[in-house]
C-alpha cells in the first residue's frame, strides 16, 4: 500500500509542487511595473525641480541701469543733444587730461544722483556700486578701452550687470590719431555692496 | 507548502521582493518633488516677475480703449472703455510719459476714481488678486501714489527710471501783441467810452501734428493742453491812464470759423478732461471759468485750453481762441490796446521749446 | 533517485525567463521615468529669458542710426556726404557689437524713398543677431517737404 502511494506521488509533475515560488516573483514584478507606472503618471507633469528665481536681482539690476542709460541719453529737445553727448564729447582724449578728469566726475555726480532718486514710497537704501568705461575704435580698426568714472570697488564677490549704451561721439580721438565723428560705447558695470 | 520554518525563503521569492522594494524606494524619492513645486507657485519670482511686467506696461506703453480714443480721454462714467492703461506718449517713445495720463492714472484731479479691482483688470493681469502700490514722483514735484502702504519685507519691486513730457507754452510778451494808435473820442455828454477788440491764437492741427518731429517733441492739440502766457500786460495797459479797466469778456472758441460750444461739466456728452474746459491764472491767482477776467494791471496771464476731439474734426483744422476784450476809456487821446492774431505753430519765435523732466516710477506687489 | 533529482531541478527552471524578463521591463521603465524627469528639468525661469532678450540694445542701435540719418540728412546738401556720415557711425557701431556683445549689425539707408502729398521719407532698415535673437526692422523717418 505504502508502495503504492509513494509511487502516485512521485508521479505527479514534480513542477507542479516546486515552483509556487513562481507566482511571488511574478507577483513582485507585476506590482513593481504597476507602481512605477501608476507613480510617473500620476506625478509626471509635475516633477519640476522648482529653481529658486536666482537671477531677479540680476534682472532688476539691468533695467535699472539701461533705463538710466537710456534716459542720459534722450535729447532735451528737438534735434538737441542728450547729456551723454554732451560728456562723452568732453571724455574725448584729444580734448586733454583735464577735461576728462572734468568730465568723468560731471558724470559721476550726475549717474550717483539718478541712482538715488526714489519715490519715497519704499526705504531706499544707497547699495548700488557702479564702474563706466568708453570702448572705442581707433584708427586701425582696433577697440580700445578707456576707463571712465567709477563709485564702489568691485572685489568680485557681488555679481554685477553689464549695460551699455552707444553715445555719438562728435569730434572724437585718441591721443595721436585723427578725430572724427563717430560713434562711442559707454558701458557700466552695476552692482549692489 | 511552506511546512519547513528553517527560516529559509525560495529563490523566487527573494528576488521578486528585492525589486518590489527596489521600485516602491523609487517611487517613495519622487514624493519631495511634489511638495517642492507646491510651494514654488507662490514663491517670489512670481511678485518680481509681476513688479517687472507692471512696471514695463506703464512706462512703455500708451494704453489702449475698446474705442480708439485714447483712455485718458474716455468720459468718466465709462471706465470699462479702458482696455488696459499705459502711460507712455507713444509706442515709439518708451519712458517718455505723458502729463494727462498720469493726472488721469492717479486721479488727481479726480476723474475716474477706479476701484482696486479695476486697477487690477486693467494693468495686473494675474491669477491671483494681488496688493500694489505703484508710486511716481517728477522732479520738483510731490510723489503721487495709488495702492496701500507698501510693507517692510516680502514684496516684488521694480524701478523705472522715465522722463515727463512738458505742455507745449506759447510765452508771448503784451508789448507785441499791441495795436498802437487808436484814437477814442468820447461821445457828447458821455464820461466813458468802451472799446472792444479780439486778441486770438489760433492752433493749427496741420501744421501741430507735424511727424518729422518726434513724438517726444510734438505737440498734439487733441490730446494734450496747450498754455498760452501773455506777460507784462500792466507795462502796456497799466501805465495808460486813460483806460478805467481793461478785461476779458469772455473766450470764444472757433473750429474752421465756426463757434464750438464750450464743452460742460461732468456728463457723458461731450467728452472732457478735467471738469473745465479751461483754466485761467492772472498772476497766478486763478480766475473761475466764466466770469471776466480783468487784465489792466496784470503781470502775467496764464491761459491753459485743455483737450478735446471736438475742437478738430478734420486733420486741417484750425482752433481760434478768441479772447473778447472790452475796455472803458475816460478820456480822448491815443490808446494802445492788446489786439493781434498770433499763430501757435513750430515757427513761432514764442513757443517755447518742449522740454523732459526726469521722474522714476516704482511699483511694489505683494 | 538521481534522476529524479536532476529532472526535477531542470524543470524547476522555466521561471528565470519570467523573472529576466520582468526584471528588464521594470528597469526600463524606471530609467525612462528618470530619463523624462531629467529633460523636462532643464527650464529656464522668466528672468533669465528677460535677460537674455536683448530689448535696450536693439532700441537703442536703431535711435542711434536714426539720429545719425536725420542729422546727416539736415546737414549736408548732397547724398554721398550725408551717408558717409552715416556710415562712419554705422562702421564704429558695427565693431564694437561685435567685440563687446558678439553680436553682428546691419543697416541699410536710403534717403528720398518714398514720398507723398507732405512728407518725403527716408528708409532706414536695421539688421541685429547676437546668436540667440535675431530681429530685422524697417523704419520710415519723414520729413516735412
Amino acid at each position: 500500500m505504502v508502495k503504492v502511494s509513494k509511487s502516485v506521488n512521485s508521479s505527479k509533475p514534480a513542477f507542479y509542487t516546486r515552483e509556487c515560488g513562481q507566482l511571488f516573483a511574478m507577483e513582485g514584478l507585476i506590482a513593481a511595473a504597476i507602481m512605477i507606472t501608476a507613480a510617473y503618471l500620476a506625478l509626471g507633469t509635475v516633477i519640476l525641480p522648482a529653481n529658486a528665481d536666482m537671477h531677479v536681482s540680476e534682472m532688476q539690476l539691468k533695467q535699472i541701469g539701461d533705463d538710466l542709460l537710456h534716459m542720459m541719453d534722450v535729447p532735451d529737445g528737438n534735434g538737441g543733444t542728450g547729456y551723454l553727448e554732451s560728456v562723452v564729447y568732453n571724455a574725448s582724449p584729444n580734448r586733454g587730461p583735464v577735461a576728462n578728469s572734468q568730465a568723468g566726475a560731471a558724470f559721476n555726480a550726475t549717474f550717483i544722483n539718478y541712482l538715488r532718486k526714489s519715490t519715497g514710497a519704499t526705504i531706499n537704501a544707497d547699495t548700488l556700486r557702479y564702474s563706466a568705461a568708453i570702448y572705442c575704435v581707433d584708427d586701425s580698426g582696433e577697440v580700445v578701452r578707456l576707463p571712465f568714472a567709477n563709485y564702489g570697488d568691485n572685489t568680485g564677490r557681488n555679481p554685477s550687470v553689464c549695460c551699455a549704451r552707444y553715445v555719438a561721439a562728435n569730434d572724437w580721438g585718441l591721443i595721436g590719431q585723427s578725430s572724427s565723428d563717430t560713434a562711442v560705447r559707454l558701458e557700466v558695470l552695476l552692482w549692489r555692496d | 507548502m511552506m511546512k519547513n520554518d528553517s527560516g529559509l525563503l525560495s529563490l523566487d521569492f527573494i528576488v521578486g521582493f528585492t525589486v518590489f522594494l527596489a521600485a516602491f524606494i523609487v517611487v517613495i524619492g519622487m514624493l519631495p518633488g511634489v511638495y517642492v513645486n507646491i510651494q514654488s507657485s507662490s514663491a517670489d519670482s512670481g511678485r518680481d516677475m509681476t513688479a517687472y511686467r507692471t512696471g514695463v506696461i506703464l512706462a512703455e506703453d500708451s494704453g489702449i480703449s475698446s474705442d480708439g480714443i485714447p483712455w485718458e480721454q474716455q468720459p468718466p462714467m465709462r471706465p470699462e472703455n479702458i482696455v488696459r492703461l499705459g502711460l507712455a506718449v507713444s509706442k515709439e517713445t518708451p519712458n517718455i510719459l505723458s502729463p494727462e495720463k498720469i493726472e488721469r492714472f492717479y486721479n488727481v484731479p479726480a476723474y475716474f476714481n477706479l476701484t482696486a479691482d479695476e486697477y487690477r483688470a486693467k494693468l495686473l493681469f494675474g491669477e491671483r488678486p494681488r496688493n500694489f502700490n505703484i508710486s511716481f514722483k517728477e522732479d520738483g514735484k510731490e510723489t503721487l501714489y495709488i495702492g496701500d502702504r507698501v510693507p517692510d519685507a516680502g514684496y516684488g519691486f521694480s524701478k523705472c527710471y522715465v522722463k515727463v513730457k512738458d505742455a507745449g507754452r506759447l510765452v508771448v510778451p503784451a508789448g507785441d501783441l499791441t495795436r498802437d494808435g487808436v484814437t477814442i473820442e468820447l461821445p457828447e455828454g458821455a464820461d466813458e467810452y468802451i472799446y472792444r477788440n479780439t486778441t486770438s491764437f489760433i492752433l493749427s492741427h496741420a501744421n501741430l501734428s507735424d511727424r518729422s518731429v518726434p513724438p517726444a517733441y510734438r505737440i498734439d492739440p487733441k490730446t494734450e493742453r496747450a498754455v498760452i502766457v501773455i506777460g507784462g500786460i500792466n507795462t502796456v495797459l497799466g501805465v495808460q491812464d486813460g483806460i478805467s479797466s481793461a478785461v476779458i469778456e469772455s473766450v470764444g472758441l472757433f473750429a474752421d470759423g465756426d463757434e464750438v460750444a464750450m464743452p460742460q461739466n461732468g456728463g457723458n456728452e461731450p467728452y472732457n478732461m478735467s471738469n473745465k474746459p479751461y483754466i485761467c491764472t492772472v498772476d497766478g491767482m486763478p480766475v473761475e471759468t466764466g466770469s471776466e477776467i480783468h487784465v489792466k494791471d496784470a503781470g502775467v496771464l496764464e491761459f491753459v485750453l485743455y483737450p478735446n476731439a471736438i475742437y478738430f474734426p478734420n486733420s486741417d483744422s484750425k482752433l481760434e481762441i478768441r479772447f473778447n476784450m472790452r475796455y472803458t476809456c475816460l478820456t480822448d487821446g491815443e490808446y494802445r490796446f492788446i489786439q493781434g492774431e498770433t499763430d501757435y505753430d513750430y515757427d513761432s519765435p514764442y513757443l517755447i521749446p518742449l522740454h523732459l523732466t526726469d521722474g522714476v516710477l516704482e511699483v511694489c506687489i505683494w | 533517485m538521481a534522476t529524479v533529482r536532476s529532472k526535477m531541478k531542470k524543470s524547476d527552471d522555466n521561471a528565470e525567463w519570467i523573472l529576466l524578463m520582468g526584471i528588464i521591463v521594470s528597469l526600463a521603465i524606471i530609467f525612462m521615468a528618470i530619463l523624462l524627469n531629467l529633460s523636462a528639468a532643464a527650464v529656464q525661469t522668466p528672468s533669465e529669458s528677460v535677460m537674455e532678450f536683448p530689448k535696450s540694445q536693439i532700441r537703442d542701435i536703431q535711435s542711434e542710426l536714426t539720429d545719425a540719418a536725420v542729422k546727416s540728412d539736415s546737414e549736408f546738401d548732397s547724398d554721398s556726404e550725408s551717408e558717409s556720415a552715416f556710415e562712419a557711425k554705422l562702421d564704429a557701431i558695427r565693431k564694437l557689437a561685435m567685440a563687446r556683445d558678439g553680436a553682428v549689425v546691419e543697416a541699410n539707408l536710403t534717403y528720398g524713398r518714398y514720398a507723398d502729398a507732405e512728407y518725403v521719407y527716408a528708409e532706414l532698415t536695421v539688421h541685429y543677431n547676437n546668436g540667440v535673437t535675431e530681429y530685422d526692422g524697417t523704419y520710415l523717418l519723414p520729413k516735412k517737404l
